[in-house]
């Protein structure tokens, strides 16, 4: 997209109602910025357009703040906020991270997850998108479970060969535990144990070894004493 | 037996490989069991078990030991420890080398021990592949030992909370017990196939699991015997379960055991937390919203908001445009497509304010409010 699309979509925003195919509530209509604060905001865009960064971002939190009528200075600097962490989470994903990679860094950074933790994960899967594990662990710290703990937790999955599937499967575990009021971390032991037990290879050898007897290295069903 | 005394060593070796980030797991089981088998009075047995699991990112350990008291201070004992490393993911397929080392004493006969190294390479996924190897090793029993070899080839499928998996085994060694218990002087040569497959259910402090297999001898496989078990375990605290199993097991003619018919309920205390059975209650007030499958790879939003009169949504999925849902009951719907990954998402109850539904997790939105965040597989 073009710098010069993305400032024409912040001016839609600011100037039009919701488009009729997303079947919008009549009785939502977003704002107007005045004209300074659109000058701002097509600034803050046309710079993140020019460094390469995906501005869609920005647009839509432009968006949102004039459909829940948020105060013009809080939009400009909520879109001034989301261009410096997509600009962090650029670099933290450095080499080459797709859009959908530095997106999901900027929502992880939104939640307080510190850099360092984007490029542990980016380490552990080089070249290959890791929107899905950063967008399992923007859920996990969002859940309750400590930022350090979090980065741990899906690094070592991501580095036994845990699937995306399985990932999503752990965050939305953890977090329906926590909301049945289980402690964060204490869910995140338990979903942690179940799916240790799925990845490790060892797993097969073992329940082989120990289902009655079918090696002869494993134990055996007791016999009668 | 040189060969068998080196596997402790390497499954010693193995425990002590790439600690780092490994998650361990202590367990101990108290409970009783009936026990019906070939040759032998019906009889029931205290049995009193542990078992320890670590896992690391490129090793595994897992070690149970049991023991069984009966009546007249008849006692068997039995343990086994498997260590494991694992190659590095990147590569195409991957490998594992395992260390098995077990044990198995009675009142009144010899221990009996087995050894044995495993290599097995693997393709695919961890939630759907295979695996094949072969095993060398030996057992021991009365200054009797014996070779044992074996080719082994597993297959595994995952899906959501189901596991299913297929094995082969092909294994040869000496038996120096006949008719399953009787100790002979002299051990023959034996080979047999084994067929197995098992499913596993595992949710909410509940897992079920079933398993069966079937044991060939001869040429054509004109010997056979089939064994099978259904085990369950509900965890009724954060770290006591209770565990029922009922079975079957094949004659052990490395170790002299019987067939085996078997009912065995257990209490089990665990070192770590899990999810429970009755977790269920005091679940969050207000609000809620879930997301599951659709029609025509669409996803069906549900939220469950008793008394509204009207219910909106906004979310990155909308493009943060407010769509109204539909009503049924306190249920209100609405299907559109949603891609994978992770979502932001508020909601709006009777024209009220903007906020995020109360069983998602909470975020800022940078605006001074709040949104749910909800992952969509």
């Amino acid at each position: 997209m073009s710098a010069r699309i993305a400032i024409a979509g912040v001016a839609l925003v600011a100037a039009a109602s919701v488009g009729a195919a997303q079947q919008p509530s009549s009785a939502a209509s977003p704002a107007a910025l005045d004209s300074a604060s659109a000058a701002q905001v097509a600034r803050i865009v046309d710079d993140a357009q020019s460094k390469g960064l995906p501005v869609e971002r920005i647009v839509a939190k432009v968006k949102l703040g004039l459909l829940i009528h948020t105060s013009t200075p809080r939009i400009v600097s909520a879109a001034r906020a989301v261009a410096e962490r997509l600009e962090l989470a650029r670099a933290a994903l450095a080499p080459s991270p797709s859009a959908a990679d530095i997106e999901a860094g900027e929502d992880a950074l939104s939640v307080g997850i510190h850099a360092d933790a984007l490029e542990k994960l980016r380490a552990v899967n080089p070249g290959q998108s890791i929107a899905v594990p950063l967008g399992v662990l923007e859920q996990l710290v969002a859940s309750g479970v400590s930022t350090k703990r979090a980065t741990d937790m899906v690094t070592q999955l991501i580095r036994r060969g845990a699937t995306n599937v399985q990932l999503v499967a752990l965050g939305n575990d953890v977090d329906s535990d926590v909301g049945r009021g289980a402690r964060a971390d204490a869910s995140l032991d338990a979903r942690m144990n179940g799916l240790t037990a799925i990845l490790a290879p060892g797993a097969s050898a073992t329940s082989a070894a120990e289902a009655g007897s079918s090696l002869p290295t494993g134990p055996k069903r007791p016999k009668t004493p | 037996m040189r060969r068998a005394r080196l596997i402790p060593l390497l499954v010693g070796l193995v425990c002590f490989a790439r600690p780092s980030g490994a998650q361990s797991r202590l367990t101990a089981d108290l409970g009783a069991s009936h026990l019906k088998q070939d040759g032998v009075p019906e009889t029931s047995a205290l049995t009193l078990g542990a078992s320890a699991d670590a896992a690391g990112d490129r090793a595994s350990f897992h070690s149970s030991v049991l023991t069984m008291l009966a009546p007249l201070d008849r006692w068997t004992g039995q343990g086994v420890a498997v260590g494991s490393v694992i190659g590095p993911s990147p590569l195409r397929p991957r490998w594992a080398i395992d260390g098995v080392a077990s044990a198995f004493g009675e009142t009144h006969d010899g221990p009996t021990f087995t050894g044995e190294a495993i290599a097995r390479a693997f393709l695919g996924s961890r939630s759907r592949g295979g695996a094949i190897g072969g095993g060398v090793g030996g057992t021991t029993h009365a200054a009797m030992s014996n070779p044992l070899y074996q080719g082994l080839a597993d297959a595994w499928w995952t899906l959501a909370d189901e596991r299913l998996s297929l094995s082969a085994a092909l294994t040869s060694t000496h038996a120096t017990f006949t008719d399953s218990s009787r100790f002979a002087r002299a051990a023959r040569p034996i080979s047999y196939t084994d067929l197995a497959g098992g499913w596993q259910h595992e949710r909410g402090g509940l897992s079920i699991a079933a398993s069966g297999g079937v044991r060939g001898q001869g040429s054509a496989f004109d010997q056979t015997a089939v064994w099978g078990s259904i085990d369950a375990t509900a965890w009724i605290a954060p770290r006591a379960a209770i565990e029922a199993s009922v079975g079957r097991t094949l004659a052990d003619l490395v170790r002299g055991v019987p067939s085996t018919r078997y009912l065995s309920v257990a209490i089990r205390i665990s070192n770590r937390a899990h999810v429970t059975i009755l977790s269920h209650g005091g679940e969050l007030a207000g609000s809620r919203l879930s997301i599951d499958e659709g029609a025509g790879g669409d996803r069906k939003i549900e939220v469950r908001a008793r008394g509204a009169q009207r219910v909106e949504l906004m979310a990155d999925f909308t493009d943060w445009s407010p769509v109204e849902l539909s009503r049924d009951g306190d249920v209100w719907r609405l299907e559109r497509a949603i891609p994978p990954g992770l979502h932001r998402v508020a909601i709006r109850i009777d024209g009220g304010a903007w906020t995020a539904p109360a069983n998602l997790p909470r975020v800022n939105d940078d605006l001074g409010g709040v949104v749910g965040l909800v992952s969509v597989p």
